[in-house]
């Protein structure tokens, strides 16, 4: 039971991990990823968002889609906008502090793709609570690698010789297809 | 507000501030489904659906709508829309329906599609907005099909894969290129296209600057002279 | 970077209209910041800016400013809930949480109303495409029977008819196929698991009584294009299911010894392979007894 948990976790969160091979989360990625420290931090906040996402969308699912399944998208998208209202509100009260470190990222989060992607893929796959728990720690987990790596990946080329042309998104996107192509290596980590 | 001309609100979205290329907006789908042609076709028209939909309601209702929630209401508006392209993608082409899957439903969370409607749909009239998706939507597609056809090209050796106009394009031998169809050649190709742009910025930047210099150079020897 | 003088320069603005959901990013010195922040451009630093030529001024009109005020609106957002509206109206407000509720309801309810229509227009054309699907499928892997039945599983035991107040849709199923004749041909069985790289879903068909899988197809799956997805391209992988002993044995091409139970993986795709057969041994060791022990109703019509 549990081996089987930690097959989800671990899957999600680096043989399909969410941004470099569902694609999802991106623009966040290409704009916050500048600093190892802030990239940490909205992983974080990720992390935090998609875990109670999905304790939501599994309970939305098992008792209210069932009888309307056309309202789905929407429902998702209100939760996970409300949501996200409630967990800044929250954090302010708690604690200041960190509500000015995170800042401006936990609105961002709304439109993060990744949330309303894990939502959805959760549902696709018909997952529990339990299983969609662990699928979330998966997933933000692995946002939050990803983030984390091109982040310091970004730092070195700061200070390496890249040239002026290259010194736009354009970089990022071929970074970001690099740790891609690095994290294909993971398939086929959990075989018979 | 500076008044913009009908040509302008069309073609502004379809190449200098291409939603995609320029904003870097909806690069979730832009990556995701862009391995085919048809894929690609398939999801900018989805988009584009969203859009025109989004946008006729958000100015028929902006007066209607108030200040406070107003980015509440078009998210409600453009999911709806989402919710119909799904479902009717889902009855009408089931096939290409499986190809794209769960990305049909996050064009809701497509950020240029909000932005439009912050940005000009809530503020001008019914014909505008229509003609500034439309913009928007063209300019979505071109670079979806930009990605789609390089992608394809590459990574499968035929173009329209899934058509009944496929072209095999080099021959039963040709080893295809597959990473250009997984996820690192995504980025990988949208990548090398942004490099690409940067690069003839550049050279159109250099030539500014040297017209300026030449120009520059010119008002001084005048001044000098006179 | 630059990334970090911003972020802090942009927190205040976020904390003013987070508290009275009011001020749009035009009004807001919070907006060219928060925009710089959040699009990519912002934080690829003003060489990306320069080079594609677009003067500042013109930023501000199309660009992302909105989504940070997404969190501070969305409370309003939560149709057919109230509690978050009033709870935000704490400044100015322009219009009364009456207003602001009524807007969100009816609009909630337009919404509704519009995708119930398209819902039913859409569905019975879904439903019909997946029955499609599946009799494609079945046949397929059942060589062509003449109709087949659904049998559902219930508490443990296989029955085709259920028990009231039971859902179909909740229940396990299996599918007993029958030739013109009204004898049962084979069970045909969906099974899922994990690929290489994904989840693998494929169908099946078995013989309980001679323990012989008698065909396979695989319906989904996210496998390496040109490699794993052979599994469903290489037809001789395919065809190595037809009549094949359970549990199967997947084994490389140079050393099959013609053993019944024997079926050659693909090269190069091993792993890919492998995940079929063992989805396939898993589903039948779920099911074989319950699928030899089954008595058949006697040919009844589900397809």
């Amino acid at each position: 039971m549990m081996g089987e948990l930690i097959l989800i976790l671990v899957s999600a969160m680096l043989v399909t991990n969410f941004t470099l091979f569902y694609f999802l989360g991106l623009c966040p990625f290409m704009g916050v990823s500048g600093k190892v420290g802030t990239a940490l931090r909205m992983g974080l906040a990720n992390i935090f968002v998609m875990t109670i996402t999905s304790l939501v969308a599994s309970f939305l699912n098992i008792y209210v889609l069932p009888h309307a399944p056309y309202l789905r998208i929407i429902s998702f998208i209100v939760v996970i906008a409300s949501l996200v209202q409630i967990v800044e509100m929250v954090i302010k009260k708690v604690s200041p502090a960190l509500f000015r470190e995170l800042g401006i990222f936990l609105p961002l989060i709304t439109t993060n793709c990744a949330i309303l992607g894990l939502a959805v893929f959760q549902t696709g796959r018909g997952y529990t609570f339990v299983d969609g728990l662990f699928y979330a720690l998966g997933a933000g987990a692995g946002v939050t690698l990803a983030l984390v790596l091109m982040a310091s990946l970004r730092e070195q080329t700061e200070l390496s010789d890249v040239p002026a042309v290259a010194r736009n998104m354009g970089l990022v996107l071929i970074l970001a297809g690099t740790l891609s192509l690095a994290f294909m290596g993971f398939s086929g980590l959990f075989t018979s | 507000m500076r008044e913009t001309t009908a040509h302008q609100d069309f073609f502004r979205g379809v190449w200098k501030e291409n939603p995609v290329l320029v904003q870097l907006l909806g690069l979730c789908p832009a990556l995701a489904v862009t391995n085919t042609v048809l894929n690609s076709l398939a999801m900018a028209g989805a988009t584009l659906f969203v859009l025109l939909g989004s946008s006729l309601f958000v100015s028929l209702l902006k007066s209607l709508i108030p200040n406070e929630v107003r980015i509440s209401t078009y998210i409600l508006i453009i999911a709806t829309f989402v919710t119909i392209v799904d479902m009717a993608l889902h009855a009408l082409a089931p096939a290409v329906y499986g190809e794209l899957g769960a990305f049909i439903a996050l064009i809701v969370v497509n950020c240029m599609i909000l932005g439009r409607q912050e940005a000009f749909a809530s503020k001008r009239p019914v014909g505008r907005a229509l003609l500034d998706a439309l913009g928007s939507g063209a300019g979505f597609t071109i670079a979806l099909l930009m990605m789609g056809t390089f992608r394809e090209i590459l990574g499968s050796g035929t173009l329209l894969q899934g058509t009944p106009w496929v072209f095999n394009l080099f021959g039963p031998n040709y080893e295809p290129w597959v990473i250009m169809i997984s996820p690192p050649g995504g980025f990988f190709t949208l990548g090398f296209i942004l490099l690409f742009m940067g690069w003839r910025e550049e050279k159109k930047a250099k030539k500014r600057e040297i017209r300026h210099w030449a120009h520059s150079l010119q008002a001084t020897a005048r001044k000098e002279a006179a | 970077m630059s990334d970090e003088i911003r972020k802090d320069g942009a927190t205040p603005g976020t904390g003013g209209q987070e508290e009275g959901a009011v001020g749009m990013p035009g009004a807001g010195s919070a907006a060219p910041k928060d925009e710089d922040l959040f699009t990519p451009q912002g934080g690829g630093g003003g060489t990306g800016a320069a080079p594609l030529g677009r003067p500042p001024s013109e930023r501000s009109g199309p660009q992302t400013v909105t989504l940070p005020q997404v969190g501070p609106e969305a409370p309003e957002g939560a149709v057919g809930g109230g509690p978050g509206a009033g709870a935000v109206m704490e400044k100015t407000p322009e219009a009364s949480s009456f207003r602001l509720l009524m807007t969100l309801g009816l609009a909630g309810a337009m919404a509704g109303i519009l995708l119930v229509f398209v819902y039913l227009w859409s569905q019975p054309l879904i439903e019909a495409e997946n029955a499609r699907v599946l009799q494609v499928a079945v046949t397929e892997v059942l060589h062509g029977p003449d109709h087949f039945e659904s049998v559902f599983l219930v508490d443990g035991e296989l029955m085709t008819q259920v028990p009231e107040g039971v859902d179909t849709l909740d229940l396990d199923k299996v599918f007993l196929g029958y030739d013109m004749a009204g004898a049962p041909v084979g069970f045909a069985m969906a099974a899922e698991g994990f690929g290489f790289q994904d989840i693998i879903g494929l169908i099946f068909g078995y013989d309980p009584q001679t323990r012989e899988v008698l065909g396979m197809k695989v319906l989904r799956h996210l496998e390496t294009p040109g490699l794993g997805d052979k599994i469903v391209k290489d037809l001789a992988f395919v065809g190595e299911f037809n009549g094949v002993s359970a549990p199967i044995l997947g084994v490389k091409p140079d050393r099959n010894t013609g053993d019944p139970a024997q079926v050659d993986m693909i090269t190069g795709a091993t792993i890919s392979s492998k995940a079929v057969i063992k989805i396939i041994n898993e589903r039948i060791a779920q099911m074989a007894d319950l699928l030899a022990a089954y008595e058949p109703a006697g040919g009844g019509e589900d397809q």
